[in-house]
């Protein structure tokens, strides 16, 4: 690829790529290393707003937390006449939550949804700390780390890429059906309460193996059919609840202190 | 529960049994603050008012030399006040004219924020203020500046923090009548977006509300959707749990958005201090007033002589009893064939209005007081029946006074508030 092989060409000694993993429209995430260890390596558009890319990495490498993927540097090269912000993040190969909405997957314990709600639900805080919205939080963005910990990944990184989308496309950045209800509406001033929802959903789909609105958003209030999430096994009426409180359509009905609430359900 | 907002003039050691005050910068200058002790009440608050930056430095430059005096505005080179070198008038008179050049008209910058909104806070745990009011720019056209306004917030938090303040920190809310349309009301709608951006905050001890009108109007007649953004934002924070829901310059609507779960709220002895009105901040001189009748019952505003008269004689005066310490003697005469004109304090001459002023706020007083003894159910059930009998009080006024007077009382809008306390209570 020639692409590639230019950037081969930029890099710096230290960072190394091998093959892509996936392709969107906010760039390309490449396997690599960095100083020999395992890493993901984004490179971004050359359209990005920079600043903003660098004021939120500035941002994530200050951060500590063993549930959102740590970055470990982040740089531009110049290809031709065009910058490209480069991110370099930790890279672990267990794999995402995809997987585990296959119906030949084992389904979702109780136990896998509060270690997820309570792990990334403290990941989500974290990042808030900072006054950093995650806005793509959904299954292929939580892996599974080697020691059995959850993590989030593409972190804070949604938030301008996203904004480019939305010029270029006219839409509402995030992935639909994970959207919170105002992000769908193109609010832009988003807050903890918006991942919470996403991570709700994400919980939803994880439990019942299937989307409430047909992988659809709302942007009206609309009722929500729990019934799936017992429909093939038992989940207990504390953790429907939560659910649910996490899917409520107005952001400041939904639970502001996350990872309490798991944890009085046991969470780890 | 009822908190006086002080003026220049009107002070809070005019009135009696007040639960607390509301110094306000823009009508005390800093000098005038850090001069004088503080009164001792329960609540003690001063609002640093950074949502009036926007203000015209020209158009209202007495009121932008008061505020300019505040570190928290950012405007550079104020002219310091030294007794010994002159008068008070002169240096107010040299601030009006340094702010005519130098007020910028904005909030202060990014860069700036965290240091203005620590110079706020740490004024106000000075001054021995109760809660602290985070300082917040007036969010008047976009949903950005929601969030611009909770940068502030956060700017607040991260002082009170690094000065170990004991005082719980509340958010000032301040929003321009003119950036609302139906939709903001709408689940999801704008003012739930500020709602959102705000109780993301943890360790926020409450919400401080105050609606900025772009008019000129009676405070008892503030638009449809001024009192609405009152009644949705106090319900959202009584709602979300905070234990101070505070509700600034909606005057009586206060009461009723104690029915709807706000812990407190003020109002003030003239029109400036009832109601935030930018275009009543402009330097022109105001008339004399002339004295009114507040009437909780009525919620309505009736001049002493050409109104209140007339009212007892066509046998109505029940509609509008009121009765506290300053206006007994006028119901005393009323009742007894007399005229108001034989009760001095209450006569219809021009800035004849301390009687009438002490009423009013002794009135707000005692209907808080009334409130702070019953659950929350109780209120809103007190505040129900308040609006529904006032209903029924205006409109049998406006028929039985139709054709005999000569001038138009001031009516609250009862139904509209009505709805509204039905509407946010479901």
């Amino acid at each position: 690829m020639p692409f590639e092989d230019d950037l081969r060409a930029v890099l710096p000694a230290h960072v190394t790529i091998t093959s892509p993993l996936g392709t969107g429209g906010q760039g390309t995430v490449f396997l690599g290393t960095c100083n020999g260890a395992p890493a993901a390596i984004k490179v971004f558009n050359a359209a990005t707003d920079l600043r903003r890319v660098d004021r939120e990495c500035n941002l994530l490498r200050g951060l500590t937390c063993p549930f959102v993927v740590r970055l470990i540097e982040h740089f531009n090269v110049t290809i031709g006449v065009e910058l490209f912000r480069i991110v370099v993040c930790e890279y672990h190969p267990g794999g995402d939550l995809s997987g585990m909405m296959l119906a030949t997957s084992p389904l979702a314990s109780e136990a896998d949804l509060i270690k997820i709600g309570t792990e990334i639900g403290t990941g989500v805080a974290t990042l808030w700390g900072s006054r950093i919205v995650h806005r793509d939080i959904k299954p292929p963005n939580i892996v599974r780390a080697a020691d059995g910990r959850y993590l989030l990944v593409d972190v804070g990184l949604a938030r301008h890429l996203d904004l480019s989308d939305l010029t270029a496309a006219g839409g509402s950045p995030g992935t639909r059906g994970f959207r919170s209800p105002e992000q769908a509406m193109g609010r832009r001033s988003l807050t903890i309460n918006s991942d919470v929802y996403s991570l709700g959903m994400t919980l939803f789909v994880l439990a019942a193996r299937r989307h409430p609105f047909g992988n659809g958003d709302i942007i009206t209030p609309t009722p929500i059919d729990f019934a799936p999430l017992t429909a093939t096994r038992p989940l207990s009426a504390p953790l429907v609840k939560l659910i649910k409180q996490m899917l409520e359509f107005t952001p400041a009905r939904r639970p502001s202190d996350l990872v309490g609430h798991f944890s009085a359900l046991g969470g780890p | 529960m009822f908190v006086l907002n002080e003026g220049y003039y009107w002070k809070s050691t005019n009135f009696t049994d007040l639960h607390g005050v509301v110094y306000l910068a823009a009508s005390n200058d800093a000098e005038r603050m850090r001069s004088r002790p503080l009164n001792d009440f329960t609540w003690q608050l001063f609002d640093p008012q950074l949502y009036l930056a926007g203000l015209d430095g020209n158009d209202s430059a007495k009121i932008c030399a008061r505020l300019a005096s505040y570190p928290w505005f950012a405007v550079d080179g104020t002219p310091d006040f030294i007794s010994s070198d002159g008068t008070r008038q002169a240096w107010q008179q040299a601030m009006q004219e340094h702010v005519r050049a130098n007020w910028s008209g904005r909030p202060p910058t990014d860069a700036e924020r965290n240091g203005c909104a620590a110079s706020a806070v740490a004024f106000q745990a000075d001054r021995g203020c109760t809660h602290i009011l985070a300082p917040t720019p007036l969010i008047a056209e976009r949903e950005d500046e929601a969030e611009t306004a909770a940068l502030w917030i956060d700017s607040a938090l991260r002082a009170a923090t690094e000065l170990d303040l004991g005082q719980p920190v509340i958010a000032t809310v301040a929003i321009s009548e003119g950036v609302l349309n139906d939709g903001s009301f709408n689940e999801g709608g704008f003012l739930d977006t500020v709602v959102d951006q705000v109780t993301s905050r943890a360790g926020l001890g409450g919400g401080y509300i105050v609606v900025a009108q772009t008019q000129r109007r009676h405070p008892l007649q503030a638009p449809e959707a001024v009192t609405r953004i009152y009644a949705h934002l106090t319900r959202a924070f009584a709602n979300f749990g905070y234990e101070f829901v505070f509700v600034n310059f909606a005057d009586a609507f206060g009461v009723a958005c104690i029915g709807l779960g706000a812990s407190g709220f003020a109002t003030g002895p003239t029109q400036s201090l009832r109601r935030l009105s930018l275009a009543a901040m402009l330097d022109e001189g105001g008339g004399l007033p002339l004295p009114h009748l507040y009437s909780h019952p009525a919620i309505g505003e009736f001049l002493s002589e050409r109104e209140v008269e007339v009212i007892a004689r066509r046998n109505l005066l029940r509609r509008i009893t009121d009765v506290t310490t300053y206006s007994r003697d006028l119901f005393q005469a009323l009742n007894s064939g007399r005229r108001v004109a034989d009760v001095p304090t209450w006569a219809e001459s021009k800035n004849n209005i301390a009687a009438a002023t002490k009423h009013f706020i002794a009135r707000m007083v005692a209907e808080a007081l009334e409130y702070s003894a019953l659950t929350p159910d109780e209120r809103l059930t007190r505040a129900t029946a308040w609006l529904d009998d006032a209903v029924v009080n205006q409109d049998h006024l406006i028929r039985r006074l139709a054709g005999h007077l000569s001038t138009k009382p001031m009516y609250a809008p009862a139904s509209e508030w009505l709805d509204h306390v039905h509407n946010y209570s479901e």
